[in-house]
This record gives structure tokens, C-alpha cells and sequence, in this order.
């Protein structure tokens, strides 16, 4: 039921959950609460498409590595970034909720057990298709892994109909959150700020701050400032621990047996290190994506290599007069290490509302070039083991001091962090029930909250993460719900 | 010590050496003979080159991955 933004203060009195942010954290969570029992206030600060006032909030710096510029990177309006995502979806492997021996910062506090049951809903809500179980690759201490590569849900279409005739879900657009009213250990309302200036106070039960991976942090930093550290008491971790999924093309394979690596039957096959591997290079988590290229790309390869190699290129000519070779282009996407240093802070500029625009630090570390070139060593050493192909890597991987290339792909315009969950509030921002340490009814939802990223697309961990949220709320408000059966207003 | 490529950790390694440094880091001998000494780490992974192959190392030529037979010799296939 859609609710205006001069409506807001005479409605919200009902509404027991407050969440701002309409995308794939707060949209999901707001209808699985609803669908609960529980009378929810959705407040997106977009409109239902895409406004260029709207997304200019997101203007940024970004200093240290080349980077995506901030206000590109994600849409501000109903459905958030799902109108423009891939629709790329996996879970994130079990032992990337464990501490990695060559980062152990990159614990979850929780497991991926915890998030297993929510795994279908989330799969379903974002039309993922079901996913092979992992291939290990013998002797190569790599494993062939899958990823749903479908059309991509675009929640704002495929939840319309529901968001607009659901009763118990209010939803206001063009409320954009400015700060919150605290009192105790509870946040008492939010303040919403329109474009001229006015605001509307918002009090609610719980609130839950959805708003991605770069806003989390900055609204909260805002918020905090404003009132003077009551919004988030313990905020040494606020804005640390900022991650992307770095992405690159690492070089190239010429492969005799493309079965071995799952390329007979797809051009497009992705393999990862096996934790024993994680473990013995002291890498992190990283997705090798092998793309299959034409018979010209395979002859321009072989040249290549030819002069290096005359010998080994006249042979491999000879495969592919037979077509028995293939060739492949190799990208990688990886966990980035997390680092207190890679932050979001609060510029001296401001946005058109009035708030400080966010000033993104971030740089790769030693341990992500590692990653990546050891991951890629790992498949050249299989095959070279095997007998079964070559890899060339791109210079300036082959370099000793690797330089990462500074245009390209860069990233996947995955942001994360920032908000960390954790197990104390010296280097988290939230409990392992995605609460903020502290406060008694302020939450955070989407991949803000990730302690650690794994290789894997964030899309479908943070939906599963905002649907046990959903259940965790469900149960608080089961034992503190009012006596059923006020309407809402607009029924 | 056995580090997962294990080329680079057991080169010049005499081969008593090697057995003995996979027995401490948990690892476990696989066969010999005439395809070499291999081994395999406790996570699974087959990492030790039969120690023929210690002397040949794979190297990066122009960004290939090569052994240096590959310069002489070709594609063993």
C-alpha cells in the first residue's frame, strides 16, 4: 500500500518494523515479514524508476586503486540494484565462514548452516536455477564449480503487483533516511528528509538499514556524527572492512583435454582452489572463469607461444589442424582480502540533501595478487602435470612485483563490508543476529554486514542473509506483538 | 617444507630428505619407480614431481608456463 512522504509521521505509528531501502535486502525481508503477520514501513529513497536526482546522491570519491565511479556502481529506485544486476547467483562455500590461514579476520561468526535453510527461498526469489555439486579435479587441488547464470530477477517488476496489495506493508517513496531519534539502547524513530528541505520523524519498533554496501556505512557515519555517537556506540569497525570482488583477466590456456576442466560441454566453466589448497598457498578464495575462444584466438595462441616454445608450437598446430585443442581466455574474480584500512568515510562535501557524500578508500593488497597468481600457477602446474596444455599469464601478472592493470573489468561492482558482523564490537558493527552492537532494535540487512566474501556472486548470500533476519524479527515481535486486528490506514 | 607446489620446497632436496620432510608435514608417498616419486599432501593434493623432474621446474617464459623441455623438444602428448 504506498503511503506519501506528508503521510509518513500519521502513518508509521503502525508499522512495527521500519526498513529503508528497497532492493535485494530490504524488499525480501519487508515481504517475508509481512507475510508473517507483521505490519511493516518500506521507505525507498528512488522513485519507481530511475531519477537522475535521485542517483546523484550516490556521487563519492574513491581514492587508492582505479574504481568504478560510486554513482554507476548501483541504482537508487524501487528494486535497487536488481534492475541493472547480472543475475549471477551461487552460495558462498562452506569454509568461507571459517577463518583462512593467510587472513584469519575473514571468520563469519556464523556458518553456512545457518544460512542453508533459507538458501531455496532465496534461489527462488531470484530465479535461480538449482546447481551441480562441486567436481574436485584430481591432482590439480582445484575444483569445478557452477554459478546460475539466468535472465536476472528484476524485483521491482516481479514484486509490484505484491508490494502495491499486500496489506501490513506500507511503502513511501522518495523517503530519504537524514538520521535517527535515540533514547537508552533503543532507536525511537527516523528522520526522513525530502529534496526541499522537509522532514518526517518515523518511529517504529525495529529498524533495519538496507540501503547497500557504500549507503550502510555512510548513513550510519551521518547518523552517528549527528548524534554525537548514540546511533552506533562502539563504531571503531564503522566503514572498515570495505571489499570487492577484484576482476581480471589473469591470461590464457591452450587445453588437449577441455573435459578434464569442464570446457567440452560449455564455453564457460568456472573453477576454484579446494580449501587443502586455500590452505597450503595461502591464498584466499578465488574463481578461475574459463571462456572458450574461436580457432583464432587458438592459432594467435599458438604463435605466440611459438616463440618461446618452437617445438611445443609446431605440435600444438598439429591438435589443432585436428581440433584437438582448445583455447581459453582466463579471468578470475576473487576475495578480496579484508583490511581495516579500506573504508568508507564521510566527505566534506555533501549531497543535495545536506548529507556528506561518501569518500571510498580502496586498495588490493600483496595477499590479492598472490591469490590470484597462485590460483592461476595452480591450473598452469595441472596442466603442465597432466600433459594436457599450457597457461600463459598476462605480464603483468608474470611480473615479480605484480601491478594490477589499471582499467579493464577492475571489480564486479560487488560492495561489501563496512558493517562487518562479528563477535565483538572492536572490529564489527553487528552481532551475529545482524544487529547493531549496542542497540536493541536497529539492524542491518544486504552484504554490508559480510565479514568475508568468498568468490562467489553476493547477491544470493545477502538475500538468504535478509530472510533469516526476517525470521529472527518474526520471533522477536512474537513475543512483544500488540493485540491484532487495528487496520492500517489506506486499506 | 612441502608449501603445495612442492616443486620449489623440495628442490635440491636429496630424495631421503624428501620422504622424510613429507612424514613430518603429514604427507603420504603414492607410488615410485619408473613414473618417479609423487606424494600427496594431508589435504589431498598431489604436489610432489617425480624427483626427475626436480631439476625441471617449471619456468615463465614470456609469460607461458613452460618446462624447459617444452623449448626443446615439444609437447610431450
Amino acid at each position: 500500500v504506498r503511503v506519501s512522504f506528508q503521510e509518513l509521521s500519521t502513518v508509521s505509528p503502525k508499522a512495527e518494523v521500519c526498513i529503508v531501502g528497497s532492493g535485494a535486502a530490504g524488499l525480501p525481508l519487508a515481504l517475508k515479514l509481512v507475510a508473517a503477520g507483521a505490519r511493516v514501513l518500506l521507505c525507498e529513497g528512488g522513485a519507481t524508476d530511475f531519477t537522475a536526482r535521485s542517483q546523484a546522491l550516490y556521487r563519492g570519491e574513491v581514492i587508492g586503486d582505479p574504481y568504478v565511479p560510486l554513482d554507476v556502481a548501483r541504482l537508487r529506485y524501487f528494486g535497487g540494484s536488481t534492475n541493472h544486476w547480472g543475475g549471477w547467483c551461487r552460495p558462498l562455500d562452506a569454509y568461507d565462514f571459517e577463518a583462512k590461514a593467510a587472513a584469519p579476520v575473514t571468520a563469519w561468526p556464523i556458518g553456512k548452516a545457518e544460512l542453508d535453510p533459507f538458501a531455496a527461498e532465496a534461489g527462488s526469489i531470484l530465479d535461480m536455477t538449482p546447481l551441480p555439486a562441486d567436481r574436485p579435479i584430481p591432482g590439480s587441488g582445484l575444483k569445478q564449480v557452477h554459478i546460475s547464470i539466468t535472465p536476472p530477477a528484476r524485483l521491482r517488476e516481479k514484486y509490484a503487483d505484491e508490494v502495491a496489495r499486500t496489506p501490513g506493508l506500507l511503502f513511501c517513496l522518495g523517503a530519504n533516511l537524514f538520521g535517527f531519534q535515540v533514547s537508552g539502547e533503543r532507536i525511537t524513530a527516523a528522520i526522513f528528509r525530502a529534496y526541499d528541505g522537509s522532514e518526517r520523524v518515523v518511529p517504529a519498533r525495529y529498524f533495519v538499514l538496507a540501503t547497500g554496501g557504500i549507503e550502510n556505512s555512510r548513513l550510519l557515519l551521518w547518523s552517528n556524527r549527528q548524534a554525537a555517537g548514540a546511533v552506533v556506540p562502539k563504531a571503531e569497525a564503522l566503514g572498515r572492512y570495505w571489499m570487492e570482488h577484484p576482476h581480471v583477466t589473469l591470461g590464457e590456456a591452450l587445453v588437449t583435454a577441455p573435459e578434464r576442466l569442464g570446457l567440452d560441454r560449455s564455453d564457460l566453466a568456472f573453477l576454484a582452489p579446494q580449501p587443502a589448497t586455500i590452505a597450503e598457498l595461502g591464498i584466499l578464495n578465488c574463481g578461475l572463469r574459463l571462456h572458450r575462444t574461436d580457432y583464432t584466438g587458438v592459432d594467435r595462441m599458438i604463435a605466440d607461444l611459438s616463440c618461446s616454445a618452437p617445438a611445443l608450437g609446431r605440435r600444438l598446430a598439429r591438435l589443432r589442424g585436428r581440433r584437438l585443442l582448445c583455447g581459453a581466455l582466463l579471468r578470475a574474480a576473487w576475495e578480496q582480502e579484508p583490511r581495516h584500512d579500506n573504508r568508507i568515510e564521510l566527505d566534506t562535501a555533501t549531497d543535495a540533501l545536506g548529507m556528506p557524500r561518501p569518500r571510498l578508500y580502496w586498495r588490493k593488497s600483496e595477499l590479492d595478487a598472490h591469490t590470484a597468481k597462485a590460483t592461476a600457477l595452480a591450473l598452469g602446474r595441472y596442466l603442465l602435470d597432466q600433459d594436457i596444455g599450457r597457461v600463459r599469464l598476462e605480464p603483468w601478472l608474470a611480473a615479480e612485483d605484480v601491478q594490477f592493470p589499471g582499467e579493464g573489468e577492475i571489480a564486479g561492482r560487488h560492495h561489501m563490508g563496512g558493517t562487518r558482523m562479528g563477535r565483538s564490537a572492536t572490529d564489527a558493527v553487528v552481532d551475529a543476529d545482524c544487529r547493531v552492537f549496542g542497540r536493541d532494535n536497529l539492524y542491518l540487512a544486504g552484504s554490508s554486514v559480510f565479514p568475508s566474501v568468498g568468490h562467489a556472486n553476493p547477491t544470493l548470500t545477502l538475500v538468504q542473509l535478509s530472510l533469516r533476519l526476517a525470521e529472527h524479527l518474526r520471533m522477536r515481535l512474537a513475543g512483544s506483538r500488540p493485540p491484532p486486528g487495528f487496520p492500517l490506514s489506506g486499506h | 617444507m612441502p608449501s603445495g607446489d612442492g616443486r620449489t620446497a623440495v628442490q635440491g632436496m636429496s630424495r631421503r630428505a624428501f620422504i622424510r620432510a613429507w612424514a613430518v608435514a603429514g604427507g603420504v608417498l603414492l607410488a615410485g619407480g619408473a613414473a618417479g616419486w609423487r606424494g600427496v599432501s594431508a589435504g589431498g593434493n598431489v604436489v610432489m614431481p617425480p624427483s626427475r623432474r626436480l631439476a625441471a621446474a617449471p619456468v615463465l617464459v614470456n609469460g607461458w608456463l613452460l618446462r624447459p623441455a617444452d623449448r626443446e623438444r615439444g609437447f610431450p602428448l
